[in-house]
């Protein structure tokens, strides 16, 4: 059940407002001790989008919805840029793979730590990433 | 973006004037830091009461002035909330970071 949507310009500085006001939907809907997750997932979602998926667009807009689950939420993510390689998140190194010293390249390995499910399709001239966090998770 | 104060023993004690460190002001920061290394500062505190949120981007920029300080000095960590040490937590930072639970232990730590 769709709870909220919004709208950004795929700008950097529009990143981190639109976060503060997906949490303030979120909160009610998760425990306090997932919320973190929701959160940072969110902010390498979408950063990781502005960055590296619309980079050069200058007029790309990103659309975010929030959706109810009977045990959590989902965070969907639909924006017009560069679709990502195929399987390019299950192909995506665990934390446990990064380099300590690496200065870049840990966003998608969070986006997978965080979230329970990641979910990333390309249709038409779209690419949707939806991202689906459990209040209890999966053992 | 951030202000410094020099403690005994030209410790560095910086302290962000942000609540978030994130790809929008990431850089910024890491910048500003550079600068004092260049200036020949070796040793520093980052003193992180009052922000909130890490992410990818400014745990890259952390990891980047770490190793530009290198073997010539060093970087304490003080103050993590609950949730941003969560987030050295998950990525591991907690094991390539001195971390401390405020700014006095640091500078003890690093006096010693």
């Amino acid at each position: 059940m769709l709870v909220r949507s919004f709208r950004i310009a795929a700008r950097i500085a529009e990143v981190d407002p639109l976060i503060l006001r997906l949490m303030v939907v979120a909160e009610p809907m998760m425990g306090a001790d997932r919320l973190l997750s929701v959160e940072l997932a969110a902010i390498e979602a979408l950063t990781n989008v502005v960055l590296h998926g619309c980079a050069g667009q200058l007029d790309a807009t990103i659309d975010v919805e929030i959706l109810a689950n009977p045990d959590g939420l989902s965070l969907s993510i639909t924006d017009p840029g560069v679709p990502m390689p195929e399987c390019f998140f299950e192909n995506a190194a665990d934390l446990d793979q990064i380099d300590p010293g690496a200065e870049s390249g840990r966003g998608l390995a969070m986006i997978k730590a965080c979230a329970d499910v990641v979910i990333y399709t390309r249709m038409a001239d779209q690419n949707r990433l939806t991202l689906t966090f459990y209040n209890e998770r999966p053992s | 973006m951030i202000t410094t104060n020099y403690h005994a023993d030209g410790i560095c004690v910086i302290e962000p004037q942000f609540d978030r460190l994130t790809a929008a002001n990431a850089e910024g920061f890491k910048t500003e830091v550079l600068a004092l290394i260049q200036e020949g500062r070796t040793r520093f505190v980052i003193d992180f009461a009052g922000v909130s949120m890490v992410d990818s981007s400014g745990i890259g920029a952390l990891v980047g002035l770490l190793k530009r300080v290198g073997n010539r000095g060093e970087i304490a960590i003080s103050a993590l909330s609950d949730n941003v040490a969560q987030i050295f937590r998950i990525t591991r930072m907690d094991r390539v970071f001195k971390i401390f639970p405020d700014r006095q232990g640091a500078l003890l730590s690093m006096d010693a």
